[in-house]
């Protein structure tokens, strides 16, 4: 255990500097309680600057969740960028973990799900843009999020979108390993991984954000399945089925399964469904969500694409829509 | 707040707050006011164009509201009556150009207006054939879908000429749909551009501003927009060697067909060890189960 907690970086924290840390920050009210941790609101005594603790709930290391926090702790660490969420320290507590994380009031899905607000394609843009820039950072350093969705995508009170809650990440896979293909929530997971690869990269993660973007254009979950094998369905429908024509070797994944052939849609269909959509809006959506992983675009790719230096250009952080938090 | 004028031709009415008000309760003056208004307009026509700044244009729209709300409401009629002549007088030749230039301008803006209207109803008429042409493909490729799937049942019986025969005509039919559709786009694409020409064709006699042109300025950017804010790194800190080569990864790559199916790069790889073992980080997670 005081092998995990060494992790911490420069500062050593073994018990002694237990209280020293804590006596740093303030614990206020708790804001919200994920799958593995319970997340306080407080204060950073030093400087007066609102932070996020996130508790580890369960105490030891043996059982499997804490690998989760301990994951959150080690990609936040090399992660270093504007749109990432900035992991201010460490401190262990009875026996538990405490990560301190830059404060961020709300988060994508409750913009999205507050139906007074009207995005427009610029405010759409800036989002995207400062996902994209985040994603980038993390590919680029070798690293999959492999649980993008709008709810761990938060924002600043300043309105700057940074990608959080790293708890599934981890590094790009050698050939000899076996990746859990049991990663996602469900209506952002990539084709390949509902039919159990192992083998997957950071193109999940592009999947995902082309998802992100649909609902963003939508208000309204794009690919919302019901269950593992309803959400087959429902992305095929959507956007076609794989045949080993559009999508080389599709067949040899383990969980291969063609019950329903659906046909590609027509790109008519594509622009009566996204009707707001500019032609090369669609054209980023479309290379973001190709079937076959190879075929996807990159972060790059998406960053250079034209949707980005087309009118209009994206909204200043500051100047997008926000929410005010509630619990005050 | 300065004053506003209509903007159609030759009713150079100007909009201004303190006249406004004079005039809203004053029913009876209204029509003989418009009959002096319409013609006084015809003498002081002068556009913007014509003054050397704003502040001495608004100044002359002052003055011929002056004329009007006086000659309208009977005062200093005489004195008012022979400014208006002499102003004639004296500006005979630029009234005329400028009366010219107006029902020109006039002319050509319901020129826009009936062009507008046609391209839009040919345009519309485009889209539609276009989507048509989409939906049968549609149609089309389910054929072909439930063809495919026929195929694979009779591959297990043998015998597939007879399908064969209908493959060859759905392709026929696909590839003249497909061709209509990329003329009707490459006719939209053309209306397009042709509409660009006529209507920068008719613009304003008086080299006013135009409004595209106003609009282009507002849109430009202040600074140039920067995909990755600066921040996209070129040069590796170590040199990528693309002839690297592990005979054992290569292997298992090659022999197993999941890692293409999966977007597996083993150069990626590669490229995560390198760096890793450049900035002298190790892998602390390794079983992931
Ligand atoms: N940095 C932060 N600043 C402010 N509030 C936060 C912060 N991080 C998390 N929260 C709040 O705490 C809640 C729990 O966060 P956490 O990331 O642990 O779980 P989650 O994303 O909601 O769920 P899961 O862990 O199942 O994905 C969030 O929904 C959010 O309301
Ligand atoms: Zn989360």
């Amino acid at each position: 255990m005081t092998e995990v907690v060494s992790l911490s970086g420069p500062e050593q924290h073994d018990d002694e500097s237990t209280l020293k840390v804590s006596s740093n920050y303030s614990k206020d009210t708790k804001v919200g309680e994920g799958t593995y941790a319970v997340v306080y609101v407080g204060v950073q005594k030093s400087s007066h600057r609102k932070i996020a603790i996130k508790e580890i709930k369960t105490g030891g290391f043996k059982d499997g969740l804490d690998m989760s926090a301990i994951r959150e702790m080690k990609y936040l660490q090399e992660l270093r960028h504007v749109n990432i969420i900035e992991l201010i320290d460490i401190y262990s507590e009875h026996n538990g973990l405490n990560l301190i994380l830059e404060y961020l009031p709300y988060d994508l899905e409750m913009l999205i799900k507050d139906k007074s607000i009207i995005f427009t394609p610029a405010n759409i843009k800036s989002w995207m843009l400062m996902t994209l820039r985040g994603l980038h950072h993390c590919h680029r350093n070798f690293i999959l999020h492999r649980d993008l969705k709008p709810n761990n995508l938060l924002l600043s009170p300043q309105g700057v979108l940074k990608i959080a809650d790293f708890g599934l990440a981890r590094s790009l896979g050698a050939p000899n390993e076996e990746l859990t293909s049991n990663v996602v929530t469900r209506w952002y997971r990539a084709p390949e991984l509902l039919f159990g690869s192992k083998h997957y990269t950071g193109a999940i993660d592009i999947w995902s954000v082309g998802v992100i973007f649909a609902e963003l254009m939508l208000r309204t979950p794009y690919l919302p399945g019901a269950n593992d094998m309803d959400q087959l369905i429902v992305t095929f429908r959507a956007l076609g089925s794989p045949t080993e024509a559009n999508w080389t070797n599709v067949s040899k994944l383990p969980g291969y399964n063609k019950i329903n052939i659906y046909p590609p849609p027509t790109r008519q269909e594509l622009r009566n469904r996204f009707s707001a959509a500019t032609e090369s809006t669609l054209d980023l959506i479309c290379s973001m969500l190709m079937l076959d992983p190879l075929k996807r675009c990159t972060t790059t790719e998406a960053l250079l694409s034209k949707y980005f230096v087309e009118s209009p250009r994206a909204t200043d952080p500051k100047s997008l829509p926000k929410i005010v938090p509630k619990n005050k | 707040m300065g004053p506003t004028k209509c903007p159609y031709p030759n009713c150079n009415k100007i909009l201004r707050k303190n006249k406004f008000k004079k005039q809203i309760f004053d029913d009876l003056n209204i029509e003989k006011e418009c009959d002096i208004r319409k013609k006084i307009l015809e003498i002081y026509n002068k556009q913007e164009s014509n003054f050397k700044n704003l502040n001495e244009y608004n100044k002359y729209l002052e003055e011929i509201e002056t004329i009007i709300f006086n000659l309208s409401h009977d005062i200093d009629i005489e004195e008012t009556t022979n400014l208006v002549k002499q102003y004639e007088l004296m500006n005979k030749e630029l009234i005329n150009e400028n009366n010219d230039k107006i029902s020109k301008d006039y002319e050509n803006f319901m020129k826009r207006q009936n062009l507008e209207k046609s391209f839009k109803q040919t345009r519309l008429k485009l889209q539609k054939e276009i989507e048509d042409e989409d939906a049968k493909l549609k149609k089309l490729k389910n054929l072909e879908n439930l063809n495919n799937m026929y195929d694979e049942g009779i591959t297990k019986n043998k015998n597939n000429n007879n399908n064969n025969n209908n493959k060859n005509v759905l392709n026929q039919m696909k590839e003249s749909i497909l061709k209509k559709t990329s003329a009707r786009q490459k006719q939209l694409k053309e209306l397009e551009q042709r509409q660009q020409e006529r209507l920068s064709q008719l613009t304003s006699s008086f080299g006013g501003q135009q409004l595209d042109d106003i609009n282009g300025k507002l849109q430009k950017p202040e600074t140039p927009f920067t995909p990755f804010n600066g921040d996209r790194v070129l040069k590796l800190p170590y040199n990528e060697d693309n002839d690297y080569y592990d005979p054992i990864y290569f292997n298992l790559v090659e022999k197993n067909d999941e890692f293409r199916a999966s977007g597996y790069n083993l150069k990626e790889f590669f490229k995560r060890s390198l760096s890793e073992a450049f900035i002298g980080l190790d892998c602390f997670i390794c079983d992931e189960k």
